[in-house]
């Protein structure tokens, strides 16, 4: 493929705001921790792009990968544990309505 | 000099009394406390008698003193110096020194200051605070003498500020009644205008000097003035003497004075007649040679003490006060003395502070007497006709008064008459002065007579069933009397040379005035005091004196044996004149305008406009800003995650794109 | 050919992101959200990156997503989109102007860099064989990266445990059961 490095980056700008927009807009809970899930993988679009730049035919450059994997580790884990706080958040006040979720105000 | 340990105990004793005597007095308060006695008398009966045996070992001491210097010939008596400051290779040290002159003033102070105590046994009986005066009384002479003793300047000044300290207690003694604690601070205050000018007239002379032992100092004027510090050496006498017009109460800081009667009679007479007053007088002769130094500051101190002799004669003679007459009658007097140190006469000066002493507070303790006895009237135009009353008060009385006014052969007549000889005798611009002195002689015997023609003769114009006068018990009046004994024959003390008697005073205390007297005499070309002018001109000013006081005492008299009648018409056909001499001719009036209502003014501006509005209202304006800002800040904290989020992410997308701009 | 099916699965990526955040029930968001990641694992193998498109899938597509959905099935979807389509699913209000106007910024400024940006030339034959290797990643991640792959791990055990307390089912009578308001929760 020999689309360039910017259309890559513009396509991973692109989800990242979609994921930004989502999480600030959203009142489901669950909903917004998919946006997260849709900025990290932008995020994992960048690096991939930026190693797939640096790149030549005997040197290849794998920082962008290796970067990818941690990112992907620490989403899991990331998602895991907000999943978690979901269930128990719904246990006790049987929503996911972020609105209604505002016990730590002054 | 004679070395003389025991000379500390002259200033400690009386010291040591007033904290017995403070003791004495917290005792009577907790007694008091628990419900015993509720006079203060009976319980706090023995603080006068500490202090009386106090003030009475030191007088014996100074008599003990005085015959010393007298057998043995000595110029003085030390006792051994204790180093005060020692800094930087400049030191100070206070040592008890007994010479000719401070023997006299001792006697003085201890002596009438022992009179005094014993009538104010009587006059203050029943006073809650009894004991407590007594422990002032004490502590006032004990830094008096420290004051009079002192060897060194900064010794003479904590004597000096000691006395003002009294002072202030004893004016405000009875501050629950409000006008006194005003009088005290006004007394305090003006004092510390003239101590002011002396701290600066100090720390110039011990910049010159490399001393400030006042033995040293008097040795080594002639020695700056030839070096050319003249200049110098007259600014610093001009400080001093500024110093002595507070406490010495000279124009323009005699103010408090009148004020200061607010205090209890006694204080009156121990305070501001006898001692305390006569500071300046002192401190002037004792550095006769740095003020001998400048001719024209001395012409000036000469024309201080005229002007306020005058003026406050002329005060003195339309008060209804009866203290207040006296106040101004010893302001009048204390001016008499300045205008004698003015004309170099410095022993005609002690000696007029001497026999000042004695009728001054010879009337203080009978008007004392005559107030006691009318139940605290202290207005002459409601008294009249009290000799029949009080029969040994009003002679005495009279006697004092006698003495004031110079009628012949009183001792007032001698000393007053011998400062007028040697204002005359200086002559050129000191005619001006005489001139002046001649006058204020009239005025004084006017206002003396009337006086007594107010107060004892003519018709009772009280009410004789309110008040009942009555004479004092002897506590008070046994002083009285030995008062008058020395107010009549204290002018042995000083005879005039054309009576071919020696004078006591002038041959005494004149090693201590000799190197004034030949300073004065090199720098002015006059002749030294006492051999100038002819017998004749010295008899025909006696004669003149003793003339005009007799006059003038009769015109006084007679005008008002028979009432109050002269002083209205006074006021009625002179009504300007009448309110400025009562007005102590507006000086009062012009400090309360020109200084007191701008301080006042200034002190609420600063009080409300910058103390509270500014920085109270910067400070209290500070936490409202912080707590104003906190409840805006707070609303941020809305538990709403999405919110949260939004302001981290919109912050960081600000930051980002700023550094994308910038960098 | 390549660049003709990156455009359209990027296109497909965007679609199914705008559906991820646009869509009422969650489930459907859920869906749209397999969608993007299976678009992008796609482009990562177009891309000479066969390790990480196939990490993708089996991880974020294969376990994340899964996990999502049992979380969604589990909560009950039937209430959830019935509390859902009683109340709009954005917000309104000043908040949401300002989000949406951070995120048009943030879009707009990025393809405002990318477009004037100037990049260096592109290697064309570097992808062609791929980038990527099971041994090449090994030696990376296993010399160079070591600590942050331990790192990892001790991350992956805590998040176990927490899951584990945070979403454990509370006894009455036990030390931390929990009241309606939330009192005394675990952990």
């Amino acid at each position: 493929m020999t689309v360039p490095t910017e259309h890559l980056l513009a396509l991973a700008g692109v989800l990242f705001s979609l994921g930004v927009a989502g999480f600030f807009l959203r009142r489901n809970l669950i909903v917004v921790l998919m946006s997260i899930e849709l900025m990290l993988n932008a995020a994992n679009l960048t690096f991939l792009a930026a190693s797939r730049h640096h790149s030549r035919v005997g040197a290849a450059d794998l920082q962008g990968p290796v970067f990818g994997i941690f990112v992907i580790a620490v989403a899991a884990a990331e998602a895991a544990v907000g999943l978690a706080l979901v269930i128990a958040l719904y246990r006790r006040k049987q929503t996911v309505s972020l609105d209604r979720v505002d016990e730590l105000r002054d | 000099m004679h070395e003389a340990t025991w000379l500390v105990w002259i200033p400690l004793l009386p010291l040591l009394g007033a904290a017995a005597a403070g003791a004495v007095h917290f005792l009577a308060l907790r007694s008091r406390a628990r419900g015993a006695d509720a006079t203060g008398g009976a319980s706090g009966a023995g603080g006068a008698w500490i202090a009386i045996a106090a003030i009475g070992a030191s007088f014996l001491l100074g008599l003990r003193g005085f015959l010393a210097l007298r057998g043995e010939h000595a110029e003085a008596l030390r006792s051994p110096t204790w180093d005060w400051i020692d800094v930087g290779g400049w030191s100070v040290g206070v040592s008890v020194v007994l010479d000719r002159l401070s023997s006299v003033m001792t006697l003085v102070v201890t002596g009438v200051g022992l009179l005094i105590h014993v009538y104010a046994a009587g006059y203050m009986k029943g006073d809650p605070g009894y004991a407590k005066f007594f422990a002032f009384l004490n502590l006032f002479v004990a830094m008096m003498l420290l004051l009079v003793l002192s060897s060194s300047l900064p010794g003479l000044f904590v004597g000096w500020e000691g006395v003002g300290l009294c002072s202030y207690l004893l004016i405000g003694f009875w501050y629950a009644k409000g006008w006194p604690a005003e009088a005290a601070q006004k007394a305090f205050v003006v004092n510390r205008v003239g101590d002011a000018a002396f701290l600066l007239g100090m720390f110039l002379l011990a910049g010159l000097f490399d001393t400030l032992d006042l033995s040293s100092l008097n040795a080594a004027v002639e020695g700056a003035v030839r070096d050319g510090h003249g200049p110098q050496l007259a600014l610093a006498a001009f400080l001093l003497f500024g110093g002595a017009c507070g406490k010495s109460a000279q124009i323009p800081l005699f103010v408090w004075l009148p004020d200061a009667m607010a205090g209890p009679t006694p204080v009156s007479a121990l305070i501001h007649a006898a001692t305390m007053v006569t500071s300046g007088i002192y401190l002037v002769v004792r550095l006769n040679p740095l003020f001998a130094a400048s001719p024209e500051l001395l012409f000036f101190i000469g024309l201080v003490g005229a002007l306020t002799a005058l003026v406050a004669g002329t005060t003195a003679l339309v008060q209804r006060d009866l203290k207040k007459i006296l106040a101004y009658s010893t302001v009048s007097q204390l001016g008499y003395m300045f205008l004698a140190l003015g004309a170099g006469a410095w022993a005609s000066a002690i000696f007029h502070l001497v026999t000042h002493a004695f009728f001054k507070a010879l009337l203080f303790l009978g008007a004392g007497s005559v107030i006691h006895g009318m139940r605290d009237e202290q207005d002459v135009h409601r008294m009249g006709g009290l000799r029949r009353h009080m029969p040994r008060t009003f002679w005495t009385f009279t006697l004092g008064a006698a003495a004031l006014s110079g009628i012949v052969p009183l001792s007032g007549f001698f000393s007053k008459d011998e400062i007028l000889f040697h204002a005359f005798e200086r002559g050129g611009a000191y005619y001006l002065l005489w001139a002046v002195g001649i006058a204020t002689a009239a005025v004084t015997a006017l206002y003396a007579w009337r006086m007594v023609g107010l107060v004892f003769f003519g018709a009772e114009r009280f009410d004789a069933r309110e008040v009942h006068p009555h004479e004092s018990p002897p506590l008070m009046t046994v002083p009285l009397v030995i008062l008058a004994l020395l107010a009549t024959g204290g002018g042995l003390l000083g005879l005039p040379e054309v009576l071919h008697a020696p004078h006591l005073l002038h041959d005494w205390l004149h090693p201590v005035v000799e190197r004034g007297d030949a300073i004065l005499a090199a720098a002015t070309g006059a002749v030294p005091v006492a051999s100038g002018a002819s017998a004749a001109t010295e008899w025909l000013l006696l004669v003149l004196g003793a003339g005009i006081a007799f006059a003038f005492a009769h015109r006084g008299f007679h005008a008002h044996r028979q009432g109050t009648a002269s002083d209205e018409r006074f006021a009625a056909r002179r009504p300007q004149a009448a309110r400025l001499f009562g007005d102590a001719w507006g000086v009062d009036r012009g400090y309360a305008k020109w200084i007191v209502q701008p301080v006042k003014i200034g002190a609420f501006l600063v009080a409300v406009v910058v103390d509270q509005f500014a920085i109270d209202g910067l400070v209290n304006g500070a936490g409202n800003l912080a707590r104003s800002l906190g409840q805006r800040v707070r609303r941020m904290a809305d538990g709403s995650i999405a919110s949260y989020g939004l302001w981290m992410g919109g912050v960081t997308a600000a930051l980002a794109l700023a550094w994308i701009w910038i960098g | 050919m390549a660049n003709l099916l990156f455009y359209l699965l990027s296109a497909a990526a965007v679609l199914s992101a705008i559906g991820v955040i646009a869509a009422r029930s969650p489930v459907a968001s859920v869906v749209s959200l397999l969608g993007t990641f299976f678009s992008l694992a796609v482009i990562y193998l177009l891309a000479g990156f066969q390790f990480m498109a196939a990490v993708q899938v089996l991880v974020y597509a294969g376990a994340i997503m899964v996990l999502f959905l049992f979380v969604v099935m589990l909560l009950g979807e039937g209430e959830l989109a019935a509390a859902v389509e009683s109340e709009p699913i954005f917000r309104r209000g000043r908040g949401a102007l300002l989000a949406t106007a951070v995120a048009l910024a943030l879009m707009g400024v990025g393809l405002f860099a990318v477009a004037t940006a100037e990049l260096a030339p592109l290697d064309p034959e570097a992808g062609r064989r791929g980038i990527d290797s099971a041994l090449g990643l090994a030696e990376w991640m296993f010399v160079r990266y070591s600590l942050p792959f331990e790192a990892a791990s001790l991350l992956l055990l805590a998040t176990a445990v927490g899951v584990l307390v945070l979403a454990k089912r509370q006894r009455p009578g036990l030390p931390g059961a929990t009241s309606r308001t939330g009192e005394g929760g675990a952990a």
